[in-house]
């Protein structure tokens, strides 16, 4: 519709009828026109009405840019989804030592696929690939190449320079997708601590099981820190690898604790496996976690429980005399020493010594029913609450009667973990508060309620200072430290009755022995008599000698002073650095 | 004053689509600068994360000790090595009362008529240690 305007004020918003149109024709012309007029200005409201909503639309869409334009620059949804992204392909955090020192990552890693549809010549693709990468199988990637199929696997997680040769190669139709892979870089050192992952990075085993949540949580960012040392680890290892070596033992197990706080600070096991390729174990073995999982009679290391409860209860008296001139008959059994003194002996000598008839009686003494909760307050008698899926139950008598209170005595009887028999004797030695043994240094448990009297506690300290200073320990004894221990020498049950000649060797030691501070717990399975041992298989020759070598390496890591420098060597100090 | 309206109008709204493409394409090109650089320091992240791991893995301690062994020779510390602050004695001190300790393993001091050559090798010993000693 054409329309014109008069620029006239007073006819603004109104229809100008042109004259011509106006002087035209008679009273129905003029009707005519009149409907037109109602016509157009009814037109020309519904315009109004439209126009007016059309700028509402559009006023509220420039608010809405304007406000996100300048309003809200700050809380982007662009950035957060990118910067979640990021982190996406990784998908589980790191696991560190106590220093900080990687014990696990992810890397992103090639992995090698192929396009199986247009390959011009599978044969001498696969024999190609196969001399490149020598661990695949020419039948399985031939039978794959010739699948058809558009994407089939070739191999998962293969290094930069397998990745670089498979390019060198040429082939058409192979490719790379990259996959998070976790890795290791500490290889065996701690396979049974950390455990592993499947192809899919799910924990299946040791840290990585317990922590399995935590650890693929992927809003969390900070690693895991564990309670462990890389270095001290590694000692341990190499002490406990050494022992294996030297005394033809199947097996060997170490633990070192802080006596204060229950942090793990190494845990071996041996043998061990590459928690990289899990699957390649020289032994059955490998994977059984000797610290955790196995429960071993520990023997004459047991009767540091025996004495302290003793002591403690006010039964026995370091004076008291307990006669072991005789072996103990008590039906079947037969209790008799390995160091038989064959007379009276005061109760530091019945320890020294190692007396199991001394151990027996004074046993006999404290009862059955004080034994078992003095056991039980030391959480020897109840699965250990370590951060780790490979828990031993501990194995004890039904009925608790006298026999088994002797042998209970001495260490024999009952089966616990060697990681209950390192707390237990650290929450005896450490002033007597119980302490929990834990892993991750996150939700570390408090020091527990008290287990024995502080004055009890010293007692027990210089009893095991003296084993090793005049008694069977002392090939653990360390210049310049001053080391306390007891050594533990069990026959291992078979078939309802004891090997004599499959032993298991532990010594249990802490230094510094008058303010202990870490408890070192060595532990020998099936070693041999040698040359230089002149024979003898006990504990008192192989675990106690490791033990010490341990604690001679670790003490200067662990920052623990020596505590007489020029008693036992008689040479000068000579200035090195050391953290007090 | 319509006309003048309307021109003003034409040549704001050319003025502002001017505007918004240059600023249009200004923010395209930022952006892609953005991804880009997200891009890198996503790449070297990565690199960080397979670099600390290389550092790691050759950081063994199994195989600094077995370099150690090859190529050093250092012995492992002795606890006689070890001494406090207190072991050093102070200066201008009574030397009959607290002789240094470092010295005492080394070789009788030089007379005031030593060369200079004989002082200078002194206090290379000095500064190496116990060397000799093995």
């Amino acid at each position: 519709m054409k329309r014109e305007r008069t620029p006239g004020a007073a006819n603004r918003g109104r229809i100008y009828i042109p004259e011509e149109m106006a002087g035209y024709g008679g009273t129905a012309r003029r009707q005519e026109q009149r409907a037109d007029v109602a016509m157009i200005e009814q037109g020309r409201n519904r315009l109004t009405v439209a126009v007016a909503l059309f700028s509402l639309c559009f006023l509220v869409l420039a608010g809405r840019l304007l406000y996100l334009g300048i309003v809200a620059p700050g809380n982007d949804p662009g950035v957060a989804s990118a910067a979640a992204d990021a982190h996406q392909p990784m998908h589980r955090v790191n696991i560190v030592d106590r220093n900080g020192v990687i014990l696990a990552t992810n890397l992103l890693t090639p992995s090698l696929y192929a396009d199986a549809r247009h390959l011009p010549d599978p044969e001498n693709a696969a024999r190609r690939l196969v001399a490149t990468l020598p661990d695949l199988n020419y039948r399985t990637v031939l039978e794959r190449l010739k699948s058809g199929r558009a994407f089939v696997w070739l191999k998962r997680n293969i290094t930069p320079t397998q990745k670089a040769l498979v390019n060198n190669l040429g082939i058409p139709g192979v490719g790379f997708v990259d996959e998070p892979h976790r890795v290791y870089p500490q290889g065996r050192l701690f396979s049974h601590a950390l455990g592993y992952v499947d192809i899919d990075d799910h924990g299946i085993a040791g840290i990585e099981k317990h922590f399995d949540a935590l650890l693929s949580d992927p809003d969390r960012q900070a690693p895991l820190r564990l309670a462990v040392d890389v270095r001290v680890q590694h000692v341990v290892r190499d002490e406990l690898e050494k022992g294996i070596k030297d005394f033809g033992a199947i097996g060997a197990m170490g633990i070192v604790l802080d006596v204060h706080t229950g942090e793990v600070v190494a845990m071996v096991s041996l043998p061990d496996f590459d928690p990289n390729d899990p699957g390649a174990v020289s032994s059955a073995d490998a994977h059984f976690n000797r610290s955790t999982l196995g429960v071993y009679e520990m023997g004459s290391t047991f009767k540091t429980f025996t004495l302290a409860m003793a002591l403690d209860d006010g039964v026995a008296k370091l004076s008291s005399i307990y006669d072991a001139t005789h072996p103990i008959q008590i039906g079947r059994f037969r209790i008799r020493d390995d160091h038989p003194q064959a007379r009276p002996l005061t109760l530091p000598e019945i320890y020294m010594y190692s007396s199991n008839i001394g151990a027996a009686k004074i046993a006999v003494d404290v009862g059955a029913a004080r034994q078992k909760a003095f056991l039980t307050k030391l959480g020897l008698l109840r699965r250990s609450t370590i951060e780790l899926p490979e828990v031993g139950d501990p194995l004890w008598p039904s009925t608790w009667r006298e026999v088994n209170v002797m042998t209970i005595g001495f260490g024999h009887g009952i089966a616990v973990t060697p990681i209950q028999m390192a707390s237990a004797v650290s929450s005896v030695v450490n002033g007597g508060l119980l302490v929990t043994p834990h892993l991750a240094l996150q939700d570390v448990p408090p020091a527990g309620p008290r287990v024995v009297d502080a004055r009890t506690s010293a007692l027990m300290r210089s009893l095991m200072r003296l084993v090793v200073e005049h008694g069977t320990g002392h090939f653990a004894e360390v210049p310049g430290y001053s080391v306390g221990g007891k050594t533990g020498t069990a026959e291992k049950a078979a078939g309802g009755g004891y090997r004599h000649k499959s032993l298991l060797t532990s010594f249990v030691s802490i230094f510094p022995s008058a303010e202990p501070r870490y408890l070192v717990l060595a532990m020998l399975d099936e070693p041999k008599g040698t040359a230089k041992t002149h024979g003898y298989a006990t504990a008192g020759w192989n675990a106690a000698p490791t033990a010490g070598h341990i604690i001679a390496r670790i003490a200067p890591l662990l920052g623990v002073p020596p505590a007489d420098k020029d008693e036992n060597t008689g040479s000068p100090a000579l200035l090195v650095s050391l953290k007090r | 004053m319509t006309r003048v309206l309307s021109i003003l109008g034409v040549v704001l709204l050319m003025a502002s689509s001017f505007g918004l493409y240059k600023l249009k394409y200004q923010v395209q090109r930022l952006d892609r600068q953005a991804q880009a650089l997200e891009k890198s320091i996503q790449h070297e992240k990565r690199t960080i994360r397979v670099l600390d791991a290389e550092w790691t893995y050759l950081n063994q301690p199994q195989r600094i000790q077995d370099l150690a062994t090859r190529f050093l020779h250092l012995q492992p510390l002795q606890t006689s090595q070890i001494g406090t602050i207190d072991d050093i004695p102070l200066k201008g001190a009574q030397p009959g009362a607290a002789q240094p300790r470092v010295a005492a393993r080394e070789a009788p001091r030089p007379t005031p008529h030593a060369s200079r050559r004989a002082a200078a090798t002194l206090a290379a010993v000095q500064t190496l240690g116990p060397g000799g000693d093995e």
